[in-house]
């Protein structure tokens, strides 16, 4: 009796190491890092289920900035332990000058040749490609027309007397305070090559500068409250409040863009995965999502977006043909004496 | 025996020495070492032996200035929350009053994250906030004060949660004072006010300065407050980390950085220590 009690639980441990055992080997896991709030609810609700059904794999989501991000892959180069990260442009180009990124597989990646050149060749390196951007944004003006005297159409307006302390920025150096360094030097006569007339006309700003904010988020909240008027941030962060009277304005003259870009941690265990996943990304399937649920526009073309999700983003064709060209690269080496800059002249 | 105690003794002891070894000391070790790493713009560090950190630091007058701001931030919390709490503290120490209620009420801010709470007063003090609101409804002021994105917004926020370490401090020493000994005061002549001055307050030194070197540690090496309560406008050592460490990348800069406030606030402790110490010799001494 117990010779046969002892037998029976040894074939039930070994079916159930067999059961387990084999389960294990076909659901890899992905560590995908990126940033919360609607990015974190989009991947969690619609992408991972689509492609945890596709590759019968889970995909673990790690929340944080960019550039935090970058700094773990780097520093867990030796035992790699996020898979696929979405990252800025400045945080994506450092990653590669660190050497913590693996190159894109173009093979894996078939999507990867549709991306527009200008959002997938920031990141490509004479050894291959590092990464591509997922989708774009362009900068714009956020205000209150029932607060503001006067309608906002160019850049040059934020400097108007009206708006002495009405006005947040991002704080540096966050992606959204380049950006109106860059806005600065352009409205006044530079460029990023040629920055010298946008820390003069900056500075000259900062009277009308209420505070700086840390997330673009709290921006259009902030203006919503009414403790601000107006605001310079991503276009598409006050979609959701325009029901409530905020305006969006991109001027004419031509606007900064910033990229979603994504990327694969060096010596990642699931490099084929991981190369499924970017290449599930750039779908037009995903693509439309990711539109869709962001108001974002897709860095691939071929993606097809109904007209209820275009009506939902600011960034028009017009606004793409007057972007002003984003030397990432540049930017990125220059963002620490900008920094500086700021931090010594400006924020005194 | 004795070394069979010894080695008892090891064996207990090695867990620990173990764990401050590989979690601390390694980690802090590197960290030292990532000071004299190369920084290449754009990337993160590359191990290139450089004394250019220090250099950058040590003649750079623009971090002076935020030395100095960060030790005034230290020192004003530490100034308001002596104020108003020494007075909190004698109360609940010689005069208590609802005591147990006035203690929860004291500690209840931290029991709220420190995210959430000063978020609350951002809330409470912006422009159109209620302090402010109500500020113009009497007349009081006509537009708004800047009390948010400030630095006394810092301050507020600041004293707001220190506050009970403070109290707690002095409470604890003048609970331990004779009574008899205020009493031998007035019976030789001492008004009240003189006998709080020359009897109490000495006394309740040792609270004070535990209750300051505390507050004065914790408000200077603050980070989340001068970051969300300053709207970017005041720079202090801990801030300007996160700026080189997490959005610059700038590790070896940032351990500059770290390192200097950790050397400069334990000088400070020290010297509270041995004022204390020295202090408390003198008192000792004056013993029959």
């Amino acid at each position: 009796m117990k010779r046969c009690w002892v037998c029976g639980m040894g074939v039930a441990i070994v079916l159930a190491l067999l059961c387990f055992g084999s389960a294990a080997v076909v659901a890899e896991t992905l560590v995908l890092g990126t940033w919360g709030g609607a990015y974190e609810t989009l991947f969690k609700e619609e992408i991972i289920p689509l492609f945890e059904a596709e590759f019968n794999c889970t995909v673990i989501v790690d929340v944080g900035s960019s550039t935090a991000r970058i700094a773990k892959i780097a520093a867990q180069v030796n035992d790699q332990q996020i898979d696929v990260a979405m990252e800025t442009a400045e945080a994506l180009l450092a990653g590669i000058q660190q050497g913590v990124l693996e190159p894109l597989d173009p093979t894996l990646i078939p999507n990867l040749a549709d991306v527009d050149p200008k959002f997938r060749d920031p990141f490509t390196k004479e050894d291959g490609v590092y990464g591509s951007a997922v989708s774009w944004t362009a900068a714009g003006i956020l205000w209150r027309p029932d607060l503001v005297p006067f309608e906002i159409t160019s850049w040059k307006d934020l400097w108007h007397r009206a708006l002495e302390g009405k006005i947040a920025l991002q704080q540096w150096p966050n992606v959204g305070a380049i950006s109106d360094l860059i806005f600065s030097a352009h409205t006044y006569g530079g460029d990023q090559h040629n920055i010298e007339p946008g820390f003069e006309a900056y500075k000259a700003l900062m009277p009308n500068v209420h505070h700086f904010f840390e997330i673009s988020s709290q921006a259009p909240a902030e203006v919503m409250s009414g403790e601000v008027w107006v605001t310079v941030t991503i276009a598409g962060r006050g979609i959701p409040y325009l029901d409530e009277g905020l305006r969006i304005t991109i001027p004419e003259e031509g606007t900064t863009y910033s990229l979603q870009g994504i990327c694969i941690g060096k010596n990642t265990k699931h490099y084929d995965l991981a190369c499924k996943f970017v290449n599930f990304m750039l779908s037009p399937e995903i693509q439309q999502i990711w539109s869709c649920g962001l108001h974002y526009p897709p860095s691939n073309p071929l993606t097809e977006l109904d007209d209820e999700c275009q009506s939902q983003m600011v960034e028009t064709p017009e606004v793409m043909e007057s972007l002003w060209y984003m030397d990432f690269e540049y930017i990125s080496q220059m963002k620490e004496e900008w920094t500086e800059r700021f931090n010594r002249e400006v924020n005194k | 025996m004795g070394r069979s105690k010894g080695v008892r003794v090891l064996v207990l002891v090695l867990p620990i020495l173990f764990v401050t070894l590989a979690l601390f000391v390694a980690p802090l070790g590197y960290t030292f070492l990532t000071t004299f790493y190369y920084h290449p713009p754009g990337a993160i560090m590359e191990p290139i032996l450089t004394t250019e950190n220090y250099s950058k630091f040590l003649f750079d007058s623009y971090y002076w200035r935020v030395v100095g701001n960060t030790l005034m931030i230290g020192g004003v919390t530490t100034l308001i929350t002596l104020l108003i709490g020494y007075p909190l503290a004698y109360q609940l120490a010689r005069r208590p009053f609802l005591k147990t209620a006035q203690l929860v009420l004291l500690i209840s801010p931290l029991l709220v994250n420190v995210v959430i709470r000063t978020y609350g007063w951002k809330v409470l003090l912006s422009d159109v906030g209620i302090i402010n609101r109500a500020l113009m409804a009497m007349g009081l002021t006509d537009s708004p004060i800047r009390l948010v994105n400030s630095i006394i917004g810092v301050f507020i926020a600041l004293a707001h949660v220190l506050l009970p370490f403070m109290v707690l401090s002095i409470s604890s020493v003048l609970e331990g004072i004779d009574e008899s000994v205020i009493e031998a005061a007035h019976m030789l002549g001492a008004s009240r006010i003189k006998a709080f001055l020359r009897v109490v307050l000495p006394l309740s030194l040792p609270g004070v300065i535990a209750g300051s070197v505390f507050v004065f540690v914790r408000s200077a090496g603050s980070f989340m407050v001068p970051a969300l309560m300053g709207g970017g406008r005041v720079r202090t050592i801990p801030t300007l980390m996160y700026q080189y460490m997490s959005h610059l990348l700038n590790w070896p800069f940032g351990a500059v950085l770290a390192f200097f406030m950790t050397f400069l606030l334990v000088l400070i402790v020290l010297a509270f220590s041995s004022t204390a110490m020295r202090r408390q010799t003198r008192v000792e001494a004056d013993e029959p």
